[in-house]
């Protein structure tokens, strides 16, 4: 029963894999189940074009979990670059890389990366980039302060009395110490970012209609509140079960790595 | 990451703006809070020139007529080269002028005068809804240490993190408004308008406090002064209220603060599901609008005001406890 999280984890991983083959009929209108409540067969209600919800929730999973992924990688790896260069070299670079982490560091959540989508324009493209500008910087704050500690450590400081190239010593001895803590960050930046990627798009930033994202369909749902509330359900149960899988997810591995 | 802001992202981010321990400690946190203005007036400024293209066009369509587009260009002084902008950019803001609504034409200062009051009045209810659930779950929570209640406690918490505000609003209406009829789906006009989306804006705040305050009164409970006040025949409920939770009110306190700042930034979104007209709504009718300089004056609006309450509430915390006050001295 403690390990719920994993199960729900894979289920979403063969969700999404199977919603890949799903995406092409997701979007198939049929009016004559308009609104049609949840029943055996149809088991998250129809939506406002009659479109069955539950196997569109899992096509959204198809789309929302890859972007988000995307996501990740990308913020971890400049993230990564940024903080380690700047921690390792110091100096100007270290100062800069530090007022520019602290000028992102001054807007409130998930503000600056909705203003950015939205000038860049509506399309998920904008989204991952508009993320991404948001989502480096944990990750090179955590990299930067990591390393610090690390430049410190015995087994740094013999290496590099042995004269061990610097790029060696970085990658020998320095960078899988900090991949543990990385990982981590990285696995509750999933969460969040799933969170965060929906909600653009229940603003109309992120993927268009009628492309099946879970914010997408939520923007939709709110719509149509009074006449059939049963369209809040699939999306609603997708996001917060993933969420709490991979935050559970996150606390046990960080338990783990301590 | 990004719906709830870390507490220890924000104290860091103030901080590190000036670390010389020579300067005053007001002097210092006033230079760090004028250091985060400057650099989001900056990101602010450039963000008309991240539109792909003629900014111009993105706002007028690519019907607009070349006269009209000359009109907007001029009124929005982007036919001058760059640092000439930065500097009329500068000079307005000093005057407090952030220019017109290209919708309505209404001056963007008293557009967002207008609306400020209803986001920081949300924001404040949302705070006093968090405390009134959390500070019961937390303490009870604390008490009973191990009981079927405290895990009921975490897993709320669990949930509360992990639920978006998008997701508990809509599913709010359907059950308060929809199907009880307690209380109305939002809008300002009616007095109990602001229940439902102060209380789903609190849901995550209360879920961080009540797992806070039960941390700080675990610890607590196991200093001497509390097994001293059981000792002179205090009973629990003494106990907890007399010493324990007084000293647990600083941390959630502070959190509290912090989290201020952080609801300014969720309001977009709750304010959207619950057509509430504050800051939050204004943003999203400009980018709807295409209603660019509108959106631009509510990202300053909203990060100005994120970060002198978080200078507000350093402040207050090295205040409000001696032994940080003496250390800055």
């Amino acid at each position: 029963m403690h390990r719920w999280w994993m199960f729900v984890l894979v289920a979403w991983a063969v969700a999404a894999g199977c919603g890949i083959w799903l995406l092409a009929e997701v979007n198939q209108v049929a009016l004559a189940q308009m609104f049609a409540p949840p029943r055996p067969g149809l088991w998250f209600g129809a939506d406002d074009l009659g479109r069955a919800i539950g196997p569109r929730v899992l096509a959204g999973a198809a789309i929302s979990c890859p972007v988000v992924a995307l996501v990740v990688a990308l913020s971890l790896s400049v993230g990564m670059i940024v903080g380690v260069s700047a921690a390792w070299l110091g100096g100007l670079w270290d100062l800069i890389a530090v007022r520019i982490m602290d000028v992102f560091l001054a807007f409130p959540g998930i503000l600056l990366a909705i203003a950015l989508a939205a000038l860049l324009g509506a399309g998920m493209g904008n989204v991952i980039f508009a993320l991404c500008t948001v989502g480096w910087v944990g990750f090179a704050r955590l990299a930067r302060a990591q390393v610090l500690s690390l430049k410190q450590r015995e087994h740094v400081q013999a290496a590099r009395v042995l004269g061990t190239p610097d790029f060696q010593l970085l990658r020998r001895h320095v960078v899988p110490l900090l991949m543990g803590p990385l990982v981590v960050e990285a696995v509750f930046a999933f969460g969040t970012t799933i969170a965060a990627e929906a909600g653009m798009s229940f603003l109309g930033l992120g993927a268009q209609a009628p492309t099946p994202s879970w914010g997408n369909m939520l923007r939709e749902a709110a719509q149509y509140l009074l006449i059939a509330p049963h369209m809040l359900l699939g999306p609603s149960i997708a996001i917060v079960s993933l969420v709490l899988a991979i935050q559970a997810g996150g606390e046990r591995l960080r338990e783990r790595s301590r | 990451m990004f719906l709830i802001a870390k507490v220890e992202d924000v104290r860091a981010s103030s901080r590190r703006m000036v670390t010389s321990a020579t300067l005053s400690p007001v002097l210092t946190r006033l230079i760090a809070a004028a250091g985060s203005l400057f650099a989001i007036s900056l990101v602010v400024f450039f963000l008309l020139h991240v539109i792909p293209g003629d900014p111009v066009e993105a706002m007028l369509g690519e019907q607009a007529g070349t006269a009209d587009r000359e009109v907007l260009r001029r009124a929005l002084g982007l036919d001058v080269p760059w640092p000439t902008q930065l500097l009329d950019y500068y000079r307005d803001l000093a005057h407090f002028d952030l220019g017109v609504s290209l919708y309505s034409q209404e001056p963007i200062a008293s557009l967002l005068i207008d609306r400020l009051p209803y986001t920081v009045g949300l924001a404040l209810m949302a705070m006093l809804f968090a405390l009134v659930i959390a500070v019961p779950l937390g303490a009870l929570s604390a008490l009973y240490r191990g009981s079927l209640f405290a895990r009921g406690v975490t897993v709320f918490a669990m949930v509360g993190t992990a639920i978006p505000n998008f997701v508990l609003g809509p599913i709010f209406i359907v059950i308060f408004a929809v199907i009880l009829g307690w209380a109305p789906i939002g809008g300002a006009e009616v007095w109990n308008g602001v229940v439902l989306p102060a209380l789903s804006l609190s849901i995550g705040l209360s879920a961080v406090i009540s797992q806070q305050l039960s941390a700080a009164l675990t610890m607590i409970y196991r200093e001497d002064y509390v097994r001293a006040a059981y000792a002179r025949g205090l009973d629990r409920l003494q106990v907890l209220l007399r010493h324990a939770l007084r000293n647990a009110a600083l941390p959630v306190t502070t959190t509290l603060g912090l989290q201020l700042g952080a609801l300014f930034g969720g309001a977009v979104i709750t304010e959207t599901v619950f057509a509430w007209p504050g800051l939050g709504a204004l943003t999203v009718e400009a980018i709807e609008r295409r209603d660019y300089p509108v959106v631009q004056g509510c990202v300053l609006c909203i990060s100005v005001s994120y970060v002198l309450i978080n200078m507000l509430t350093d402040g207050v915390y090295a205040w409000c406890d001696p032994r940080i006050r003496k250390m800055s001295r």
